[in-house]
């Protein structure tokens, strides 16, 4: 019998202790007991999201692996195809920001390369507390360079992501991590098969660190989360390049090996009873044989740790020899630690002698998922109420407000710590979907990574809906077709009801909008517990996304392209609701976001045509800051002006930064004006003025409100971020 | 460093003065004496194991933490030294009976001690280094009554350090003779050397002699039981930890320094003038008599840039 | 012309190269593994960007001391050409095959963007498809890349490429690139095979390896 405190030291509550051991039929060990608790926690287990995740469509014909593996898998052509996953690294960098970051990059590239794929690309989206905070200015140049020190030193490109800075991050910021891959042929899988077959660790040695990571990611964060701090790891980049092209090196010469599996959250408790339980077979491992690398370790430690680096293989019986040189010419540990065995268990020995034993549907199947308990916040009705918009005066000074806002500017402070170009493939970065080319083939890829926290707070559904469709239209703006999706949803307390509600709600929103746009989801991860003692962070569920360009000729950038084209608007910009401009006039998130789902479709499927056809000149996305604020980007990304009159019923304040979408900013060639607008003519498209040399200049219904050169724009963009961080 | 001129010469060893004042030079001789002069020869190659015993005990000591006069090795059998003054006293310190107390007491030869006995003796030549005890020292001025006990506390854990390092070298630390000295702000450093000459080994298990006894007692191998002696002190390990310090030369911008400087004094440390950041290494090592040359190699050759790093190292426990 | 790609481990950057001179130049061109020693029928030894062990300790302090480095000395004592790029210019700077060393960057961040640079001298098997004063754009990504050296006039002969206009890491008189007295073995911080191609922006860099190719 153990005790609550013995209990809440690892996550557990008395219930699902008693529910393991009935379903064990006898008391578990010290050591059953902490395997147990990890796979049972939230973050190995998803208890509180189960359910809800089956909302999401997953399937496609072009998708060769949906959720449940190491990462996605969609087919880019019958030669290539490409593992894309994102994942949250929350918990660890709130605590210890550079550490944390880091190793929540080796972590996801790991899981890319467990599918036999190259890492070809990685995207960060990060979320904070408000820059004036110097804890947040901490935090937030700690996770950069974490992400820099170990992205840049594997040598995988950082080439994207997103970045807000919002009050309820404070204290808990977000750090979602996508990684993208390259495979040939068919890819791996992380499952152990063929009974006798070895289970091989590979990488780095084994230490205490992070013993119950997945516990801790697993609990809200408090002040003694500091002392928690033994939980998070150190990462060696390093160490991870040597893996990826060991790893790499011994799947292009042998095909023996069977089964690759990250080691991540409860180290090889949890990757080995994941390989067991996809290949329906069981497991056993004797832990005196992982290299170590501290004296003394128990085997809970060993079976616990956390360490990162280090993978576990399922190779051929007997064919061992073919892989080991390999691994040692990279100067990597190569362990045989146990091997495949029939009984579905995962059975772990100490010098030959048995010290535990559990079955490894208790730590899968079993593990409890529970019923949400939803309540819909009482508050929603009155945050979606906007009482008074506030009146603007000086149309220009909020424009630059908003454009020097790190909300909207430039994140070159950011990405130049990054190396964005390794692997030279790199064609467009920090202006909309980033775009790479694909050595030896025509066509292109297009990257994007999105979320929306404000919106899903002030209408969850909604909001969902918006960050599934803001990225597919990332993606449309550049020229490429939606292939599928991976995510992140960054939520609360789940056994907080209306926590619960949020999480439901959204889901559904970005199912639904999943659903209407044919875009499967193929692999994410859930992150709970994102509260402090003062704050819940805003339900934000990141979206990351892939798609397809045809060539290189039809590449659409958003930067104006060149004097006199013609600047149309697609939808109908407006509604001020969840804007930008609420929040930085009243000081408060406000209003309910307004979101067409059917011309959505219409207006992505019309504008993926346009471009293929070559029919526009650019193609820029209105989102956070509104129009205004996309009209400036395209003008300082062009360093060209612009002349535009909109003649409009609403007020200035909702056509220059609401945030209604879908809204979309086209230039054409001044002579296809008549093909554009019969072209679009299924959807509201409006001739809103001309690309011109040097100003810009905005009138609404002739009244001129804007006239600003592009040098005032472009000095208040760049240096959003920077003044800051000097 | 050369020597300047001579400023002792006794039986196993001469004492040169260097050109700074605090610095010595020790040369080791071949010769060996026995029976207060009586009995005199040269044993070649004594001086050169002496030399290299002592000087390997001595960066042992000092990893220990037990200040001695011992600066480094100069040559085979040269070491520099710190310039100490020294007390008029010997200190022997005996763990097994052997020698004069056997003679003295009656006792059996080898008996173990049931704890380590301190004894005293007079340096003087003419009256034969007479035994004294405590209360002569004080009533003679020979030491105070503090410096007598660091001298106390100092042999005592030199002794347990060398009992357990010559049982690691398979040799049993029988008893031995320390000198100590102390410089010009009164520091006392524990001096002379520590070799065959100053301590009974006796083969582990066994009362087979490795030290000057053999001479003694005429019982032949002199020349090699120095020389095994000094082969296996060399050989064998001592844990030790360095710990390396580099940081960039004062004429290069310390930008890592300037960016601290500045927070220190945004948060109101204004005294702060200057802030130079480093690297620290901690290296382990079974150490090897010519340790602290290595030190210096690896430190030249791949720990530290010469063009732009500087570095410093010491032992530490 | 033989190119030999030296491929030490924490290298990134050495399939880039490898991509440059067969698929863009096709030139013949193979991979060294670190530990190998033979570098017969090599033309031409380039020294990757990446980060060679990690960049522990300091950058290109532990490669210098792989098998393959007394071989590629061996090389350029002969005459042999090589380029060191990025990680691979830290290397020879630390081997000795180039004066100076190459500390942190002065603004302490890692740094990855297009530099203006200046040509300083055309006469080298490295940049004469270049005009001397020329000013072309690379992109630079580096930690360390603040040029280092107690004594500028040893070198000043020896500066083949300067930063123009901004000096990105506070290197010492602006110096991106060098070559040694015999100017045979040539240190460059920017990437030029980061831009060796339209699609990536500019083409700059493939006159680097073009140079090489007609000096031969």
């Amino acid at each position: 019998m153990r005790t609550k405190e013995e209990l809440q030291r690892i996550s557990m509550t008395l219930e699902e202790y008693q529910l393991a051991k009935s379903i064990l039929g006898r008391e578990p060990n010290d050591l059953e007991l902490g395997m147990i608790a990890v796979m049972w926690s939230e973050h190995c287990g998803y208890k509180h999201s189960k359910k809800t995740l089956k909302l999401f469509p997953t399937t496609g014909p072009h998708v060769l692996q949906g959720p449940g593996e190491n990462a996605g898998v969609i087919k880019l052509d019958e030669e290539l195809a490409l593992a894309m996953k994102m994942e949250s690294h929350n918990h660890p960098s709130a605590i210890e920001p550079y550490q944390g970051a880091a190793t929540g990059v080796g972590g996801i590239v790991r899981d890319i390369l467990a599918m036999g794929a190259r890492p070809i690309a990685l995207l960060d989206s990060l979320r904070f507390g408000l820059l004036d905070n110097s804890k947040t200015r901490y935090l937030f140049s700690g996770v950069v360079s974490g992400i820099a020190g170990y992205g840049n030193c594997i040598g995988v490109p950082t080439i994207g992501g997103e970045l807000a800075f919002e009050k309820p991050y404070t204290e808990n910021p977000l750090v979602n991590v996508m990684c993208v891959g390259l495979l040939k042929g068919k890819p791996k899988s992380g499952k152990a098969v063929g009974i006798g077959n070895s289970l091989v660790l590979v990488g780095a040695s084994t230490g205490r660190d992070g013993i119950h990571g997945a516990t801790f990611a697993s609990l809200e964060l408090t002040s003694e989360s500091i002392e928690r701090r033994p939980a998070v790891q150190a990462g060696d980049p390093f160490m991870e390049k040597l893996l990826i092209e060991a790893i790499l090196e011994a799947l292009e010469k042998s095909d023996a090996i069977i089964g690759i599996q990250d080691m991540g959250a409860a180290g090889i408790t949890s990757s080995s009873v994941e390989m067991a339980s996809r290949g329906g077979v069981g497991v056993e491992i004797d832990v005196t044989m992982v290299p170590q690398r501290e004296k003394g370790m128990t085997p809970e430690e060993i079976m616990l740790s956390e360490s990162q680096e280090r993978m576990l293989l399922c190779i051929e019986k007997g064919r061992e020899e073919e892989i080991r040189p390999i691994f040692e010419k990279w100067g990597l540990n190569f362990a045989i630690i146990g091997h495949v065995i029939e009984e579905r268990v995962v059975r772990v020995k100490e010098k030959g002698k048995i010290v535990g034993e559990l079955p490894i549907d208790l730590l899968t199947e079993k593990v409890p998922a529970y019923d949400l308990i939803t309540k819909e916040p009482e508050r929603l009705k009155e945050i979606q109420i906007i009482e008074n918009i506030p009146k603007v005066e000086d149309y220009e000074g909020v424009l630059l407000r908003l454009l020097g806002s790190p909300n909207c500017s430039s994140s070159s402070w950011v990405y130049q710590q990054y190396d964005h170009m390794v692997e030279t493939n790199t064609v467009s970065i920090g202006t909309g979907a980033s775009i790479l080319r694909v050595k030896g083939k025509p066509y292109l890829l297009g990257i994007t990574t999105d979320g929306e926290g404000r919106y899903c707070y002030l209408d969850p559904y909604i909001g969902g809906m918006m960050v599934v469709a803001e990225s597919a239209r990332n993606l449309i703006c550049v020229g490429a077709e939606p292939l599928a999706i991976t995510d992140c949803l960054n939520f609360g307390n789940p056994e907080d009801p209306e926590v619960a509600w949020y999480f439901v709600e959204t889901v559904k929103g970005m199912s639904e909008c999943a659903r209407r746009l044919n875009i499967p989801v193929i692999g994410g991860n859930v992150s709970f517990y994102n509260e402090s003692e003062n704050y819940t962070v805003y339900p934000t569920p990141i979206v990351g996304m892939v798609g397809k360009i045809e060539n290189i000729e039809t590449i659409c950038t958003p930067e104006f392209k060149k004097e006199g084209d013609t600047i149309y608007i697609l939808g109908e910009p407006g509604n001020l609701g969840g804007s930008l401009l609420i929040e930085e006039l009243l000081g408060e998130v406000k209003g309910k976001p307004s979101f067409n789902i059917e011309l959505e479709v219409k207006l992505e499927d019309l504008l993926l045509k346009a471009i293929r056809s070559r029919l526009i000149n650019s193609a820029q996305d209105v989102s956070r800051g509104g129009l205004g604020v996309a009209l400036a980007e395209c003008s300082i990304w062009g360093n060209l002006g612009v002349d535009i009159n909109i003649e409009t019923g609403k007020i200035p304040e909702e056509v220059l930064f609401g945030e209604a979408q879908p809204v979309v900013i086209i230039t054409v060639d001044s002579d296809r004006e008549k093909e554009i607008e019969q072209f679009f003519k299924d959807i509201p498209i409006k001739k809103v003025g001309k690309v011109i040399r040097n100003n810009f200049t905005v009138k609404i219904n002739g009244n001129e409100i804007i006239n600003l050169d592009i040098e005032t724009l472009k000095k208040e963009w760049s240096s959003g971020i920077e003044r800051w961080m000097k | 460093m050369e020597k300047v001129k001579l400023l002792y010469e006794g039986k196993a060893k001469r004492v040169y003065s260097t050109p700074e004042e605090d610095k010595f030079i020790i040369e080791f001789k071949d010769t060996a004496t026995a029976f207060d002069g009586l009995k005199k020869a040269d044993i070649s190659g004594k001086g050169e194991a002496n030399c290299i015993i002592s000087s390997k005990i001595f960066e042992l000591l000092t990893i220990k933490g037990i200040k001695n006069h011992y600066i480094k090795r100069l040559s085979e059998r040269e070491m520099l030294v710190k310039s100490v003054k020294i007390f008029p006293i010997e200190v022997i310190i005996r763990n097994r009976v052997a020698g004069s107390m056997a003679k003295r007491l009656g006792l059996d030869v080898g008996k173990e001690l049931e704890r380590p006995v301190l004894e005293f003796c007079y340096k003087s030549d003419e009256l034969h280094d007479p035994m004294i005890n405590e209360d002569h020292i004080l009533a003679l001025n020979l030491a105070t009554e503090e410096e007598l006990k660091t001298i106390k506390e100092m042999s005592l854990e030199t002794n347990k350090i060398l009992i357990e390092f010559f049982r690691k070298c398979h040799l049993e630390l029988v008893d031995m003779k320390f000198e100590f000295g102390k410089d010009s702000q009164g520091n006392i450093y524990l001096a002379d050397e520590i070799s065959p000459d100053t301590c009974r080994l006796w083969e582990l298990g066994t009362t087979t002699s490795w030290d000057k006894d053999r001479f003694r007692k005429d019982l032949g191998g002199v020349e090699e039981a120095y020389r095994e002696v000094k082969e296996r002190v060399i050989n064998t390990p001592i844990d030790s930890k360095a710990r390396i310090f580099i940081r960039l030369k004062p004429s290069i911008l310390d930008a890592q320094g300037s960016v601290i400087l500045n927070a220190l004094k945004s948060l109101g440390f204004n005294e702060v003038i200057e802030v130079r950041v480093g690297k620290l290494l901690e290296l382990k090592m079974d150490r090897k008599v010519d340790e602290p040359e290595r030190i210096e190699r690896m430190c030249r050759e791949l720990l530290a840039n010469p063009v732009m790093e500087d570095y410093e190292w010491e032992w530490i426990e | 012309m033989n190119f030999g790609i030296v491929v030490f481990p924490g290298t990134n950057c050495d399939r880039d190269c490898y991509y440059v001179i067969r698929d863009i130049l096709n030139q013949p061109v193979k991979f060294i593994w670190h530990r190998e020693n033979d570098l017969k029928g090599i033309d031409c030894v380039v020294l990757p960007g990446g980060f060679s062990y990690g960049d522990y300790l300091r950058a290109g302090a532990i490669a210098r001391f792989s098998p393959i480095m007394s071989s590629v000395r061996e090389f350029a004592d002969k005459g042999g050409l090589v380029i060191g790029i990025c990680n691979g210019f830290q290397i020879l700077t630390e081997a000795g095959l180039l004066p100076g060393a190459l500390g942190r960057n002065r603004s302490l961040r890692f740094i990855c963007r297009y530099v203006n640079l200046i040509i300083e001298r055309n006469d080298t098997p490295f940049t004469s498809e270049f005009e001397k004063g020329e000013i072309v754009r690379m992109p630079i990504a580096h930690n360390e890349g603040n040029y280092y050296i107690d004594d500028l006039s040893k070198v000043e002969k020896q500066v083949v490429l300067r930063y123009y206009g901004e000096n990105p890491n506070g290197a010492l008189d602006n110096i991106a690139g060098i070559v040694n007295e015999r100017g045979n073995v040539f240190g460059l911080m920017p990437h030029p095979e980061r831009c060796s191609e339209k699609i990536l922006g500019s083409e700059d860099g493939l006159r680097i390896f073009k140079s090489i190719v007609r000096s031969l």
